[in-house]
């Protein structure tokens, strides 16, 4: 089946000339070879509506991807490229638009360098978190990688998609712990970032901005080019490893806690991702939550007196926090001590010791540790049950619903209130409080997985709901940072400042840069002009 | 990455039988795989491998999470040569070998859920990965 507006010759010519770029055997055109793109967790599973491809072709070097794109732009195919294609819960190797043609990179899997001296690489976007921690396991080097949870991916796909990890904040953000990268365009023409486009540049991944505006961004969540390589900062191998956790005992002690712990990681104080908890309401590596507080919640909600006061009596913490700290075992031990001294600010704050580990880890702690904190690429998280009742079919996928907001507990506990109440007007199985990831070092994430099912209603009642609550969000100031093909229009219209002019500037660039509208059509809200008045 | 002819052409329809018939109980004549991957939870499982040993078939042992049998094993082996695993797991061991496998040119040629569950009350399943022509 051909992309939409492309004649079946005109895509067979297309696909020969494919075929002469990179060999016939990588080019894939069966249904059963194409189905391998599906987005395994797509909120479209088996409507009319699912984002599927007509093919797919896999390069193996930048001089075929020119090849490929140059052929594309002929024939104004559209292409999707992917890396590895892993992203599940953001829509995986589907295409926004279907029919797309993907253009799978995961044969340009090349480590073509990584420095010890200047803690880097620079890598090919096939090349995924495991490959990159095999080489450097192998060379004994001491570096780590910031990965993500699952490590399955890929640095290139991962960074551009704005992923995260669990390391000190500098390479926890995979974007802005990117150095430089290499893109073909549209016409097959090939640009290289920052200092690499100095011929012979001797810091490619040494500084990141070269000279003139900093245009990297521009192909991260976008469909401006086709990235091919990418230099990345990776962290030297620490001394020590060391958590403590604080815990506070009032519910408005939220507060307090979250700006000391902003302070101290702004400070560089802590250095390791925070884990925020409550002890009172339980959850993820709390104890379990008693009959009696769901009560109350499900009463009167976390502001309930009476939960409160229950909490106060057993002299149990209504917040919890664990702190984090890489470095030498000396600074990091006083840097723990500092953060206490500014943490009992708080009245009744406590504190206890947690982990401590020098590296390299013995193989019993290598088995006991969370390994993306210790950057190590795992899979572990597909064996823990998710089954509850707001995903009662974890095996058939999920959408992460995931807004930024204010680092701040006056905006957890805001967003708590608001998202509880959506819950109860849409529908959707209550949360009673949720508390942040902290990805970024000045905002919160929040996330919810909302579940895939292969229940047509069900989805369709699912994707609507997404949607008002990407509205609710937006009402609030609250946007989302990430998401799903399936929202990414929804999404965009969120970010509509002054009659949505940041759309309209993507979309004056992407005419500019991709005037066939050939890349990742309706990637991130971005639609080529011959699309755009039939997607509005 | 390896060639896409790099298939095991003979013996994917005989080894079909085998893990589906095992389960069931079925005597089977012996059939090679690279691993046969059983998870320690599931006491099913864990007799499946015990079966698979007898006949004299390398087994590895997973408590859910195949990260260390992906790093130290299959992922170093399916780089050299892609070469067939049969498994008796949950879900997501198999979600997850699937996809690592089809990186390298491999597919699921059988998938048969069993009688017996996971700890989510959803049944255990039965599958061989083995490379596999596309034409």
């Amino acid at each position: 089946m051909p992309p939409p507006g492309v004649n079946a010759k005109d895509f067979s010519d297309a696909l020969k000339q494919f075929e002469e770029a990179v060999g016939k055997e990588w080019v894939f055109t069966s249904d059963e070879d194409v189905a391998l793109y599906r987005d395994a967790y797509s909120p479209f599973w088996g409507e009319p509506e699912e984002r599927v491809a007509s093919a797919a072709v896999a390069p193996y070097t930048v001089e075929q991807v020119q090849a490929v794109m140059k052929a594309a732009n002929e024939y104004k195919i559209p292409v999707y490229p992917i890396s590895t294609g892993k992203n599940l819960g953001y829509g995986g190797s589907a295409p926004n638009l279907s029919g797309s043609v993907v253009l799978d990179l995961k044969r340009m899997n090349r480590i073509l360098d990584v420095s010890e001296r200047n803690h880097s690489a620079l890598v090919e976007p096939g090349v995924s978190y495991f490959d990159l921690y095999r080489h450097i396991q192998e060379r004994k080097l001491k570096l780590w990688v910031d990965v993500p949870d699952p490590g399955w991916g890929s640095p290139v796909g991962n960074s551009l998609d704005h992923g995260g990890g669990y390391l000190q904040p500098m390479y926890r953000n995979h974007f802005d712990s990117h150095c430089g990268m290499e893109v073909v365009l549209a016409n097959g023409d090939l640009l290289r970032t920052g200092m690499g486009a100095m011929p012979g540049a001797q810091t490619w991944q040494q500084y990141k901005f070269g000279f003139g505006p900093w245009i990297d961004g521009m192909f991260s969540q976008s469909n401006f080019g086709v990235v091919t390589k990418m230099g990345f900062w990776l962290m030297p191998e620490p001394d020590a490893y060391l958590t403590g956790t604080v815990s506070v005992p009032k519910y408005e002690d939220l507060i307090p806690m979250i700006d000391i712990l902003t302070l101290l990681e702004n400070s560089g104080i802590s250095n390791g991702m925070p884990g925020l908890g409550s002890p009172i309401l339980g959850g993820f590596m709390m104890p379990q939550r008693a009959p009696e507080v769901t009560e109350m919640l499900q009463k009167d909600g976390v502001e309930s007196a009476s939960l409160h006061k229950y909490a106060q009596d057993r002299g149990i913490p209504f917040w919890s926090c664990t702190v984090k700290f890489y470095g030498p075992e000396k600074a990091i031990r006083a840097q723990w001590e500092y953060a206490q001294e500014k943490f009992s600010a708080i009245p009744g704050a406590k504190f206890k010791d947690d982990e401590f580990y020098k590296f390299p880890l013995t193989p019993d702690q290598f088995n006991k540790v969370h390994k993306p904190e210790m950057g190590i690429p795992s899979l572990e998280m597909f064996s823990i049950g998710a089954r509850s009742p707001y995903n009662p079919t974890p095996g058939q996928g999920h959408i992460w619903f995931s807004p930024i907001i204010p680092r701040t507990g006056e905006a957890v506990l805001e967003a708590n209130k608001v998202f509880a109440k959506a819950a109860k007007d849409f529908g959707l199985p209550l949360l009673s409080f949720s508390l942040p990831t902290t990805y970024w070092m000045r905002s919160f994430i929040f996330l919810f997985g909302f579940p895939i099912t292969h229940d047509i209603a069900t989805n369709k009642k699912n994707r609507e709901t997404f949607k008002q609550v990407v509205r609710v969000a937006a009402e609030h100031g609250w946007g989302e940072y990430r998401t799903a093909p399936a929202y990414q229009d929804a999404v965009m219209d969120t970010y509509s400042f002054n009659n949505h002019a940041l759309r309209r500037f993507h979309e004056t660039v992407k005419d500019a840069v991709d005037p066939n509208g050939i890349i990742s059509a309706g990637r991130y809200g971005i639609w080529p002009k011959h699309l755009r008045e039939t997607k509005a | 990455m390896n060639s896409r002819r790099e298939f095991l052409q003979a013996g994917i329809a005989a080894s079909l039988l085998p893990v589906a018939g095992l389960a069931s109980g079925t005597e089977t004549p012996p059939v090679s795989f690279y691993k046969v991957i059983v998870d320690q939870r599931f006491s099913s499982s864990v007799e499946f491998g015990e079966a698979w040993r007898a006949r004299g078939a390398s087994v590895h042992t997973i408590r859910g999470d195949i990260t260390d049998l992906w790093f130290h094993d299959l992922d170093p082996q399916w780089k050299k040569r892609p070469v067939s695993i049969a498994g008796l797991t949950a879900h997501g061991p198999l979600f997850c070998l699937e996809r690592l496998a089809w990186d390298h040119r491999m597919r699921v040629v059988s998938r048969i859920e069993q009688r017996s569950h996971d700890g989510d009350g959803q049944p255990l399943i039965s599958w061989v990965i083995a490379p596999k022509d596309r034409t």
